[in-house]
């Protein structure tokens, strides 16, 4: 079953540019969805027109099968949610928070202390949340999303700011919760490698348009396979040669010779080979750039 | 109907240990405890008459005090508070996200706002009583121990001046919803209070109809304007009611429509 659908979904703040441009996700019960794009991109935009958060138009979004605006009430009964920052009464203790959502979802008592220690905030629970840490705040965020067994959670940038620990903790939870509750997690980030470990599908968002949605490993494998720079120089026989020898994958095309990019540094090891063999460069270029420098943003540390 | 009360009763949760709470618990000790500081440091002055009730005048000076005060300050900054909950906290995004209705959001909301200014009525009373009888312990020449104060008229009283903040309630909800920065509508309010003084010095006619001049017209009626009454309400507590609907409405409608989270 499909839980969460939009169509051709746009969206733009008030006369502004388009901030989204048709976006369709597609996001399967029992996987675990990341949705990556870099900053500004458009992932809080999209997770907050998930929400009811941003206006949008009928019949774009559709969650569990049902129409958002339609049956609000019944989806949001069975999603637990994150947003940017978590929501969080900063006066009271993390229990009064977890009580206030607790009570209006109805969920019986004994789940707080569950959920208290699923995200390892026991001891802190009586505190009050002015004092947590942000990797304790975003805990207890992710508590709250929890407190009635959702069948699909939400979270925007769940790991955003923690330390590495941090991150592991929650993408062990995450993974966990997946696996044995059967939980559908739709999870956003700027980074790749934050969340590569878990994922089995990815969005990828940039500039408010998906340039690639699957599952993770065909990810992986358009990503190498689209990464390349071709070469021009004024002799690319012997480049080829010299290059060979280094990276096979190198190969000759037309006026050019293509090689599979890897990093940076691969660029500047390239040139100083040609260069020392005396070989004239005269064009160097990344193909299929876009996607390319997408691949950059989100994979670099 | 069970679920809204779950949702008001969250609402009250909300509060514990903000201003809000101290706001109301202040208050309503205020203004009995000023009235007792004046009775106790003036006693001479204010020793009644043979056959005269001396909570007359203790009853006068309060509400006095309380039309004065309570107006600009107590229900603002209540009202502003109350909201500042949400806002500071950036929790309305959370709000919105749990499977309750906005509609329900919004009149429990309004609803706890109302019990909260009713809260601080049902403390009043008491502690007005008790400051009375204790003046009268301490000064036995004042005679408050002799009498006893006209309780009807005190409800009455605690009516009626609910009745006339509900328009600035109802203002008051709908700018704090707007304006997230609690200093706007708090000027506003000043401003208000501002222009109350002038109309009430100025003796002005068209006082009824501007409702920061409510809660002190129930207490003290303008002397240069023929006091109309409807039923038990006067007026200008009509008016009260009516700012109260249509404001309400505004802000209802705001809410539902244009209100970001
Ligand atoms: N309230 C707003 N009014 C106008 N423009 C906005 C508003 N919020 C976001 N934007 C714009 O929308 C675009 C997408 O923003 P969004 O917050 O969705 O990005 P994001 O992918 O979540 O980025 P990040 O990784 O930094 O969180 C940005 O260009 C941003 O400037
Ligand atoms: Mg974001």
């Amino acid at each position: 079953m499909t839980l969460i659908e939009t169509q051709n979904l746009d969206f733009s703040f008030n006369k502004g540019e388009a901030v989204l441009k048709g976006i369709n996700l597609n996001v399967k019960e029992g996987s675990i969805y990341g949705f990556l794009g870099p900053n500004g991109s458009g992932k809080t935009t999209t997770i907050r027109l998930l929400l009811g958060l941003l206006p949008s138009k009928k019949d774009k979004i559709k969650l569990f099968g049902q129409n958002l605006q339609a049956d609000r009430i019944s989806i949001f009964s069975k999603i637990g949610s994150l947003i940017e920052q978590p929501s969080l009464y900063e006066h009271l203790s993390g229990f009064d928070n977890l009580e206030i959502t607790r009570r209006i979802r109805n969920a019986s008592k004994n789940r707080i202390d569950k959920v208290l220690q699923l995200v390892d905030l026991k001891p802190a629970s009586q505190r009050k949340v002015r004092e947590y840490s942000l990797g304790m705040k975003q805990r207890l965020g992710l508590a709250i999303a929890l407190i009635t067994e959702p069948e699909l959670v939400i979270l925007d940038e769940p790991v955003n700011g923690l330390d590495p620990n941090g991150i592991i903790e929650i993408r062990e939870l995450l993974l966990k919760l997946n696996k044995e509750n059967g939980i559908t997690i739709f999870l956003s980030s700027h980074l790749l490698s934050e969340i590569e470990k878990i994922v089995t599908h990815v969005g990828v968002l940039s500039k408010g348009e998906m340039v690639f949605q699957g599952r993770y490993n065909d990810l992986k494998e358009l990503q190498n396979n689209s990464a390349t720079i071709h070469i021009e120089t004024s002799d690319n026989q012997k480049s080829l040669d010299m290059l060979a020898r280094k990276y096979p994958s190198t190969f000759s095309e037309n006026s050019h010779i293509g090689l599979r990019y890897q990093n940076k540094e691969q660029i500047a090891t390239i040139c100083r080979i040609l260069v020392e063999s005396s070989i004239d460069v005269y064009r160097m270029q990344v193909v299929d750039k876009d996607l390319e420098n997408i691949f950059l943003e989100i994979t670099k540390n | 109907m069970q679920n809204i009360i779950k949702v008001i009763s969250t609402e009250f949760l909300k509060s514990k240990k903000t201003f809000a709470w101290w706001l109301v618990i202040l208050g309503a000790g205020f203004m009995p405890a000023f009235v007792s500081f004046v009775f106790l440091s003036k006693w001479k002055h204010l020793v009644p008459q043979q056959g005269h009730n001396p909570w007359e005048d203790f009853t006068e000076m309060s509400s006095k005090g309380l039309g004065f005060l309570y107006m600009p300050f107590f229900v603002v900054l209540l009202t502003c508070l109350f909201l500042n909950i949400e806002h500071k906290n950036n929790t309305w995004k959370h709000v919105f996200t749990l499977p309750v209705s906005k509609n329900y959001v919004y009149f429990s909301k309004l609803t706890a706002l109302l019990l909260f200014i009713i809260m601080f009525y049902i403390l009043y009373i008491p502690i007005w009583i008790g400051c009375g009888f204790m003046v009268g312990l301490i000064k036995p020449e004042l005679q408050l121990t002799t009498y006893v104060p006209d309780y009807l008229l005190l409800l009455s009283i605690c009516f009626h001046s609910f009745i006339a903040s509900l328009g600035i309630v109802a203002i008051h909800f709908w700018l704090s919803l707007r304006f997230k920065n609690m200093i706007i509508p708090i000027s506003i309010a000043v401003l208000c209070g501002i222009i109350w003084v002038a109309l009430y010095q100025g003796r002005s006619e068209q006082i009824n109809y501007f409702p920061y001049s409510y809660n002190y017209s129930t207490v003290s009626p303008p002397n240069w304007i023929t006091l109309k009454m409807f039923g038990i309400f006067p007026q200008h507590e009509l008016f009260s009611i009516l700012y109260f609907i249509i404001f309400s409405i505004l802000s209802h409608r705001y809410f539902m429509r244009s209100f970001k989270s």
